[in-house]
C-alpha cells in the first residue's frame, strides 16, 4: 500500500475547525508521524523506507537527474520507498558523521571519497563493506581500477565512486581570439596568455578563495604539473612515507604564489567567494579558470554561445601528463541502514543502470564505470572533460584533491595556511612545515 | 483524651478553623511538596538540557575521543597540559579579549546616543531609538551575510561610498587584509551591539532623579561634571550588566566569524568558539574542544563572579 497516499488522504478528511482542538491533533500526529518514521516500513507495512543524503544542495542540475531515476526505481520496486534529502558538501560533511555515530544517520550517503572523509566514516565502523555487493552486482568487474582503489580502504571496498574528475584549465576562447592568443596548452603558452590578458586590463584567472577550499585546486594545479604522482601520493595518504616538505613541493607552492605574486589572479581573490569567481569567468571578465570537470554542468548552463574550451592543466617541463583529482563522490551504505538490500539495489540502479548512465553523462558527470558515451549526445565540454581524463590516465596518472585527502587535521592547517601563502604572508616552506606537523600527528593518531 | 490534648493545644486559624500543630506541620509539609512538584518540570528540564551536557563536557575533556566511537581513552590532564602550550588557543582568546574591547566602545558609543536621545529638544526621538535599536534584532547569521556584502571589495557599499569622497586608497579587502580583518567583523558585531546598550541606558537614565542634575547646575557643574559625577554614578547598575553581558557574550561569540572569514585571512579572525568547533567537527579532537571549552567557561564565570562581587561590594 502506498503510504504516501494514505497520507494524503488523511489530510483531506481532516476535521479540524478550531485552533485548539486542531493543535492537540496536530501535536498527536506528529508524534505518531515521527514514531513510525523512526521504525521505517512499520509494523504491518512491507514498504521498505529508504533515506538517502546527497551532496547535490546547491546542484538543482543534478537534482533533477537523481530525482527522475528515483521515480524510476520507485515504480520498478513498489516495495520500496525512498526519501532523498540534498544538503550542500558542507553541510553534509559536518552533519553525517554525528549522525552516524549516533546510529540514527540515513542508509546511504553520497560523501566525498577521499581518505579524510569516506575512509574517516569506513575506519570508524561508520559504513557498512560494498564487497558482496560488488561481487553479486558485479560492480567491480565495472568500475574502473582508480574508482576502485580510492574508495577501497583497509581492504574493503567502502564507496561507488559517483563520478570520475581532474582539475584542468578553462579558457574562453572567444576572449583568446579577440587578443590573438595561442591555447594554452603548453606551460609557456599559459604564461603568455596569462601575461597578454593582463596587459590587456582582463583577469588572467578567474579565482575566489573566501572559502578557502579552492586554494586547493589552484595550487594542486602547480603541484601536480610538476611534481611526480608517486611523490603526491606519498603525502596525501596516512599510508605513505613522504613529507610535504619535499623541496618540489615548497617549489610547486612557490610557483602556485608566483602566480598571485604576478596579478594572475582576480584582485583580493581572498575575498572573493568561488561562486563570485565562476560567475566572472561566465560574465568574460576573466580569461581563465583552473577547476575540476565538476564545475562542467554550471559552464555549459550559464554560457551558452561562448566558445569555451577545456584543456589539461599543462605539465612544466614536458613529462607526461598528470592531473589533480579523482573521485567527485561515492554512494556509500551506512552501517546503521535498516535496509542494506535494497540501499544496494537503489545504488546499482542510479549509477550502474544504462539509463542513469546515459542520464549522468549527458548532465556533464563523467563515469567512473567502462561506460561508452559515444551514442550520448553531450556539449562539447563534456567531451573535451574525458579527453582530459583519459590524458592524465594514459599518462602519469590523476593524483589527489591537494591537502584534503589524508586527515581532516591536513586540511585544517591548509585551510589556516594556504591563504596566507598565496599573499605571500607565510613563505612556502613553513606552509609545508604546517602540513606535514599536521600529517604526522594524523599518522600517529592511526 | 487525645482529642482533647490536641484540641486545647490548637490555635485558630486565619479562616478560623482550628487545626493541630501536627495538621499544620503536615500543611507545611504539603505545600513543601507542592512546591518542589511545581518547579520540577523547570529542574528537570534545566538537568536534561544544561546540567547533564555540562557534565559530559567536563568528562569528554579528560579523554581523547574522535567522536565518531564508542571507546574513549581515558588520558587525564592531558588535554589541559596541552592547551597551556596551544598558541592557537591563545591567540583565539586574544581575539576574544580584542573583540571585549571593542564591545566596550560600543557601550560608549550608546551611552552617548541614550544621553544625547534622552533631551528634550530632540525630534524624532522614538524614531531614532527604534533605529538605532533595530539591527540588535537581527539573527547574527543575516548580519553577517548583509556586511559581506558591505565590505565586498569590488562591489561593496564600503569601498564604493569611500571612493565617492575620493578615498580611493583607503579602499581594501577588508575581510581578506590581516590588518583590516578582525576590526571589521567587531564592527559588525558592535553594530548590533550599541542599539541594545543604548536602550538599557536610555532606561537608566530615565530613573536617574531630575533634582540630582539641578542640584549639580546650583553648585556651579557644567556638562561634563553633571555626566561624571551625577549620570555615570546613576548608570553604574546598567554599567555593569552591559559589562557582565558583553564579556559573555563576546567570549563565546562564533555566529559572525562562520558567516564572515571562516576564521581567516589564516587564523587571523579565529576566536575560541570557532576553534573549539573546528576542533569538535573538523578535526574531530572533541576531547581537546571540551577541555578548551571548559576553560573558556572558567573565564567566563570567574570574570563575571569577579565583577558582580565588586559591584555589590560597592
Amino acid at each position: 500500500m502506498d503510504t504516501r497516499l494514505q497520507h494524503s488522504d488523511h489530510r483531506r478528511r481532516s476535521p479540524f475547525r478550531r485552533p485548539r482542538r486542531a493543535l492537540a491533533v496536530a501535536a498527536l500526529l506528529s508524534t505518531a508521524l515521527i514514531a513510525a518514521d523512526s521504525r521505517r516500513a512499520g509494523a504491518g507495512d512491507d514498504a521498505v523506507q529508504l533515506t538517502v543524503l546527497s551532496q547535490f544542495g546547491d546542484n538543482p542540475a543534478l537534482q533533477n537527474v537523481l530525482d527522475e531515476l528515483n521515480e524510476t526505481f520507485e515504480s520498478n520496486n513498489p516495495g520500496i520507498d525512498v526519501d532523498i534529502e540534498y544538503l550542500t558538501l558542507d553541510d553534509l560533511t559536518r552533519t553525517v558523521p554525528t549522525a552516524l555515530a549516533s546510529g540514527e544517520g540515513p542508509d546511504v550517503v553520497d560523501y566525498d571519497a577521499n581518505e579524510s572523509s569516506l575512509g574517516d566514516l569506513a575506519r570508524n565502523g561508520l559504513l557498512a563493506s560494498l564487497d558482496d555487493y560488488a561481487t553479486s552486482y558485479e560492480w567491480t568487474d565495472r568500475l574502473a581500477e582508480s574508482a576502485l582503489e580510492r574508495t577501497t580502504f583497509d581492504g574493503q571496498l567502502f564507496g561507488i565512486g559517483r563520478s570520475s574528475e581532474a582539475v584542468g584549465l578553462f579558457y574562453n576562447a572567444d576572449i583568446f581570439a579577440t587578443h590573438g592568443i595561442a591555447a594554452p596548452d603548453t606551460y609557456d603558452a599559459f604564461i603568455t596568455a596569462a601575461d597578454t590578458l593582463a596587459a590587456a586590463g582582463i583577469t588572467p584567472i578567474a579565482f575566489g578563495n573566501q572559502d578557502q577550499w579552492p586554494s586547493s585546486h589552484l595550487i594542486g594545479a602547480a603541484l601536480h604539473a610538476t611534481v611526480p604522482i608517486e611523490t603526491i601520493t606519498g603525502i596525501e595518504t596516512l599510508g605513505g612515507t613522504g613529507s610535504w616538505s619535499d623541496p618540489a613541493v615548497i617549489a610547486a607552492f612557490d610557483t602556485g604564489a608566483g602566480w598571485a605574486a604576478s596579478g594572475y589572479l582576480t584582485p583580493d581573490f581572498n575575498a572573493v567567494s568561488f561562486d563570485d569567481a565562476l560567475k566572472s569567468f561566465f560574465a568574460g571578465e576573466a580569461g581563465m579558470f583552473i577547476e575540476g570537470t565538476g564545475v562542467i554542468p554550471d559552464i555549459i548552463t550559464n554560457m551558452e554561445g561562448v566558445d569555451v574550451r577545456f584543456v589539461p592543466f599543462p605539465m612544466q617541463s614536458g613529462e607526461p601528463q598528470q592531473a589533480e583529482g579523482g573521485i567527485g563522490g561515492a554512494w556509500a551504505i551506512t552501517a546503521s541502514a535498516d535496509a542494506p538490500d535494497a540501499a544496494a539495489a537503489w545504488i546499482d540502479f542510479v549509477h550502474f543502470s544504462d539509463d542513469a548512465e546515459a542520464a549522468w553523462f549527458a548532465a556533464g558527470v563523467l563515469p567512473t564505470t567502462n561506460f561508452d558515451g559515444g551514442s550520448v549526445e553531450v556539449d562539447d565540454l563534456v567531451r573535451d572533460s574525458l579527453d582530459v581524463v583519459a590524458a592524465a590516465l594514459d599518462g602519469g596518472g590523476i593524483g589527489y584533491w591537494t591537502g584534503y585527502s589524508s586527515s581532516p587535521l591536513v586540511i585544517d592547517a591548509w585551510n589556516g595556511g594556504a591563504q596566507l601563502l598565496l599573499t605571500g604572508e607565510l613563505d612556502a616552506e613553513t606552509f609545508a612545515a604546517q602540513l606535514q606537523d599536521a600529517l604526522e600527528q594524523a599518522r600517529s593518531a592511526g | 483524651m487525645t482529642a482533647l490534648s490536641a484540641s486545647a493545644s490548637a490555635s485558630p486559624t486565619r479562616s478560623g478553623v482550628v487545626r493541630s500543630p501536627g495538621a499544620r506541620g503536615a500543611g507545611r509539609i504539603g505545600h513543601t511538596i507542592r512546591g518542589y512538584a511545581l518547579v520540577m518540570p523547570a529542574m528537570a528540564l534545566y538537568a536534561v538540557f544544561l546540567l547533564w551536557p555540562v557534565i559530559q563536557t567536563i568528562r569528554l575533556s579528560f579523554t581523547s575521543w574522535n567522536g565518531l566511537t564508542e571507546s574513549r581513552t581515558w588520558i587525564g590532564l592531558d588535554n589541559y597540559r596541552r592547551l597551556v602550550g596551544d598558541a592557537r588557543f591563545r591567540s583565539a582568546l586574544a581575539n576574544n579579549l580584542l573583540w571585549v574591547a571593542g564591545s566596550w566602545l560600543a557601550q560608549g558609543l550608546g551611552l552617548l546616543l541614550a544621553a544625547v536621545l534622552s533631551a528634550s529638544w530632540i525630534r524624532g526621538r522614538t524614531f531614532f531609538r527604534t533605529v538605532f535599536f533595530l539591527p540588535a534584532t537581527m539573527s547574527l547569521v543575516v548580519v553577517g551575510i548583509a556586511w559581506n556584502q558591505i565590505y565586498n571589495p569590488r562591489s561593496g557599499l564600503l569601498n564604493a561610498a569611500l571612493r565617492g569622497v575620493g578615498g580611493d586608497s583607503a579602499t581594501r579587502a577588508w575581510l581578506a587584509d590581516q590588518n583590516t580583518a578582525m576590526p571589521a567583523v567587531i564592527a559588525t558585531a558592535n553594530w548590533t551591539y550599541f542599539g541594545f546598550a543604548m536602550v538599557v541606558f536610555l532606561g537608566g537614565l530615565q530613573a536617574i532623579d531630575r533634582h540630582l542634575y539641578e542640584a549639580a547646575a546650583l553648585d556651579g557643574a557644567g556638562g561634563w561634571q553633571q555626566l561624571r559625577h551625577v549620570t555615570i554614578p546613576g548608570l553604574r547598575s546598567q554599567i555593569t550588566l552591559l559589562l557582565v553581558l558583553s564579556f559573555i557574550n563576546t567570549l563565546r561569540t562564533f555566529d559572525l566569524v562562520y558567516v564572515m572569514t571562516n576564521g581567516g585571512p589564516g587564523r587571523r579572525t579565529e576566536v575560541v568558539a570557532y576553534y573549539i568547533y573546528s576542533l569538535a567537527f573538523v578535526t574531530r579532537q572533541v576531547g581537546y574542544g571540551a577541555a578548551a571549552t571548559v576553560v573558556l567557561t572558567v573565564l567566563v564565570l570567574a570574570v563575571t563572579v569577579v565583577v558582580l562581587r565588586r559591584r555589590e561590594r560597592e
